[in-house]
């Protein structure tokens, strides 16, 4: 008789241990005796406390859950997919399953009798270490799709947690706030300032209500060196209103509040409004003495920096600190905003360093409004690490005598600023989509003509576009030009109502993630042959789709992913789990992503799905799990089935 | 003239040289003695599912140049319950098939006679359900042989995969069926088969076996749960 289909259990049984570990002859016999079950998907396949049959367990296709049934509910000890070999009590012992097991999806198992298997055990110790390694108390490695951020990351590498999610409760701020009333002169507060060895004071109402601060700086620029009366009360020169938290945020929270309003002082209220009784005040400077290599130091130190090569070496130490985040499980919301501060200030920098070197050319800048955008990645504010750089200008309406005049000019500065941040290490964009390409240094009326153009035409090539365009945010510069230029965009999209359709469409085209065999689709050719491709299987598809359902629901202003979907998950109850679980997948992926580029000193987006742990595997595919289903709200709400 | 000589021999073969009392072709016979019970549950069905690879499409003219086969009972295959065979057949030549299976007359060569084939198969198929896609092709081509050797045709009851999956499809009582989605590789495609080994007797077989064992699954749900059920 022939042996194709024995040969194809045994090809399939070969692949994973420990049956890759037998001879090629005895692996056959156990192959003869191999049976292929089919189970539906949430069947059960045995259960804990019955007896068992003289068989162990691998699965072929699908998923499996393992459970340990108690009173309080079923806990889940482990899951297996794809070549896991699970229920091997009757290998072991006389006694009854110990867990429950229960199909998660459609399976096939394969069931392998335990009959020729326990003399091969005996005999090999290879076999016998493998089954005693892995199945010692019945459990493999816990399951933890739950722990977002933990994943990644072995054990070891975990330290405990520390500065960015300790409570500022915890830290050293002044509990006793220096305050003083509205009605108090400025020398007066200038000496109890003094007394107290304080740079600021609290301005508080009769009920101890936070209602403005007067620091040193205020002393300096608006009395001393302005003709305010030291004899004149507080409020007239005092910083109103102030900027209040509760006293139960992180310190990360906290440092993204000062990063963000460019303050230096937070007052801590009870209930975090300016409409409750002060607690005390937290300066940068306490932040600071908490942590060493902080975000806002490197932001500082960024922006005093005098060439690209010095921004590198800060955005290096960012690199660390990105790490250390990564390692202690911060939120990848935190840690996304945290580095696209770092970023934008970086990107500040080179943009006034090229100013300033364009003014040494004699070249002066013309004084009309403009604004630097940040595209893709940057735009949406989940660039972590130094990927391409995908970047645009807009400057507004001129003349037309001075257009060229001008135009040139921002051309020279986009050179120089794309130059200067290439040096800082972030690559030029192999699609030229950057503000030194002139077609992507434009007036705002241009830009208007080019977003309406993406909008009425949408073929491939513009539809693409819009994909990168429309992640835009402004970075430096004026930003009432690009909120101009958004309100022309969204009028342009409720206009032409079928743009969305194909921006949808244009989000159902990315290559799938998985193959038949749930196993990742790999490069087939070129310089990541046979490498996954993070970016455009697994991530693209997800911020795609999060992008067409947020100009849909005609929400502005939030350009990161994960807050698409967290956004999304509030305006549709009907998919709330869905856009959660999106969020959530996305997360990971920026996680995981980061984690391969730290590891592999690139841009993360390759690797070999043969280097990742099972786990890793497991979680990973775990995340690919909604983009289906995504997909499919698409095609229902775009009425693909028409353009398709 | 060669055609008289066919046309002889298989004059001849039909008076005098087959033999309907072959001991295999009577132990089958006699399992289909007993009425069939149709109320049976579909868990307790012994399944047989069968794929032949052929000269051609034409039966009369055609043969046999392998088979795979293999058990389900239970929603499960047993991979020691199979049947896996190519043929010798003395005048291969050939043609467009070979296109399809592969299948060298150097390879055919190596194989059973057609008739020891049958003799073993009708051992191994007793009076299972054969299941297959677009099964009635390999029925007939076994037929054909059947014919020729045991002057008897196959007695058992046969389902068509193809058409389970039509009955899977609500639509098809409002629009036309559409063919070419019934083929194996777009409901392997559909059900999420990988198509490995595509094209050997054996190997579609097998596909179509876990083909067979999701559509079971799915037409169950939908109260399809007996032997007659599957019949009708």
């Amino acid at each position: 008789m022939e042996n194709v289909i024995l040969h194809r259990v045994f090809d399939f049984l070969n692949q994973y241990p420990p049956f890759s570990l037998l001879e090629r002859s005895v692996l056959m016999e156990i192959a003869e005796k191999v049976r292929i079950k089919y189970f539906p998907a949430e069947r059960r396949i045995f259960s804990q406390g019955e007896s068992t049959i003289p068989f162990i367990y691998m699965v072929r296709e699908g998923a499996v859950q393992l459970f340990r049934v108690e009173e309080a509910g079923n806990i889940l000890v482990d899951q297996c997919d794809e070549g896991d070999v699970f229920g091997i009590r009757p290998l072991l012992a006389e006694q009854p399953y110990a867990l429950t097991a229960m199909t998660v999806e459609e399976s096939l198992i394969y069931a392998i009798s335990t009959e020729g298997l326990r003399p091969i055990i005996e005999n090999n110790p290879k076999i016998a270490w493998y089954f005693a390694q892995n199945f010692a108390a019945g459990i493999r490695n816990k399951f933890a799709y739950h722990n977002k951020g933990r994943i990644f990351t072995s054990p070891e590498a975990l330290k405990k947690v520390t500065e960015p999610l300790t409570e500022i409760t915890s830290i050293n701020y002044s509990k006793a706030p220096v305050t003083c009333n509205l009605t108090t002169s400025v020398k007066k507060a200038a000496k109890i300032m003094r007394r107290k060895k304080v740079g600021s004071i609290i301005v508080v109402s009769k009920e101890k209500y936070p209602l403005g601060i007067l620091t040193d700086r205020d002393l300096r620029n608006k009395v001393v060196a302005g003709d305010y009366s030291i004899e004149l009360p507080v409020s007239g020169i005092m910083s109103s209103p102030v900027f209040t938290v509760r006293p139960q945020l992180a310190v990360a929270d906290v440092q993204i509040a000062m990063i963000r309003q460019k303050i230096h002082h937070l007052c801590l209220t009870e209930d975090g409004t300016i409409n409750s009784k002060i607690v005390g005040v937290i300066s940068e400077h306490d932040l600071l003495v908490v942590q060493g290599n902080n975000p806002a130091v490197l932001i500082r130190e960024l922006s005093r920096s005098q060439s690209g090569k010095g921004l590198r070496k800060i955005r290096e130490r960012a690199e660390k600190l990105l790490a250390e985040y990564l390692g202690q499980e911060v939120s990848i919301d935190y840690i996304a905003g945290i580095m696209t501060e770092v970023n934008d200030a970086l990107i500040s920098r080179a943009i006034e360093l090229s100013i300033k070197k364009l003014e040494k050319e004699k070249k002066s800048m013309p004084k009309v409004r403009w604004c630097w955008l940040g595209l893709g990645s940057e735009g949406r504010g989940e660039q972590l690490l130094r990927t391409d750089q995908d970047n645009a200008l807009v400057f507004e309406d001129v003349p037309e005598k001075n257009y060229l005049k001008i135009k040139n000019y921002f051309g020279d500065l986009s050179s120089k600023v794309t130059a200067t941040l290439y040096e800082a290490g972030f690559a030029y964009c192999p699609g030229d989509m950057m503000a030194s390409n002139p077609q992507w240094c434009k007036s705002l009326e241009e830009w208007k003509k080019q977003f309406s153009e993406w909008i009425t035409q949408p073929s491939a090539e513009n539809i693409l576009y819009s994909s990168i365009f429309f992640d835009y945010r402004s970075i430096y510069g004026d930003r009432q030009l690009t909120e101009q230029l958004s309100e022309h965009i969204f009028n342009g999209i409720e206009q032409q109502n079928l743009f969305l359709s194909f921006l949808a469409k244009g989000a159902l085209q990315n290559p799938p993630p998985l193959t038949f065999f749930r196993n990742f689709m790999v490069e087939r050719s070129g310089e990541h042959k046979d490498k996954f491709d993070i970016k455009s299987r697994a991530m693209r598809p997800l911020a795609d789709v999060a992008r067409c359902l947020i100009l849909k629901a005609k929400v502005p202003g939030i350009n990161s992913t994960f807050r698409r979907f967290q956004k999304l998950a509030e305006l549709e109850e009907q998919n709330r789990e869905l856009y959660t679980q999106a969020a959530d997948a996305y997360e990971i992926l920026v996680r995981y992503r980061a984690l391969q580029g730290l590891k592999n000193h690139n841009k993360g987006r390759y690797f070999r799905p043969s280097e990742l742990t099972k786990m890793e595997r497991m979680n990973l595919r775990n995340t690919f799990e909604p983009i289906r289903e995504l997909q499919q709200i698409l095609y229902i709400k775009f009425r693909l089935a028409y353009l398709m | 003239m060669e055609y008289w000589k066919k046309l002889v021999s298989y004059l001849f073969h039909k008076e005098w040289s087959i033999r309907p009392d072959d001991p295999a072709w009577l132990r089958y016979a006699a399992l289909f003695d007993k009425k069939l019970n149709r109320k049976k549950q579909i868990r307790d069905i012994h399944f047989v599912l069968i794929d032949t690879e052929t000269t051609g499409f034409d039966f009369r003219k055609d043969h046999i140049l392998s088979i795979g086969a293999i058990g389900i009972r239970n929603y499960e295959m047993d991979i020691s319950d199979r049947f896996e065979y190519y043929l010798k057949q003395e005048d291969y030549h050939p043609g467009k098939s070979i296109e399809v299976h592969g299948i060298l007359p150097s390879r055919s060569q190596k194989g059973i006679s057609e008739k020891e084939m049958l003799i073993q198969f009708l051992d191994f198929c007793q009076d299972r359900i054969i299941v297959g896609h677009h099964i009635g092709f390999d029925i007939a081509m076994l037929n054909t042989a059947m014919k020729k050797h045991f002057g008897k045709q196959l007695k058992n009851k046969v389902v068509d995969t193809g058409i389970l999956a039509q009955r899977l499809e609500i639509t098809h009582a409002i629009y036309p069926i559409d063919h070419s989605r019934f083929s194996l590789d777009a409901l392997c495609q559909q059900y999420h088969i990988a198509p490995r080994n595509r094209h050997t007797a054996s190997g579609d077989a097998f596909i179509t076996g876990i083909l067979f064992l999701k559509l079971l699954d799915r037409l169950e749900k939908r109260g399809i749960s007996t032997l007659g059920h599957l019949l009708t």
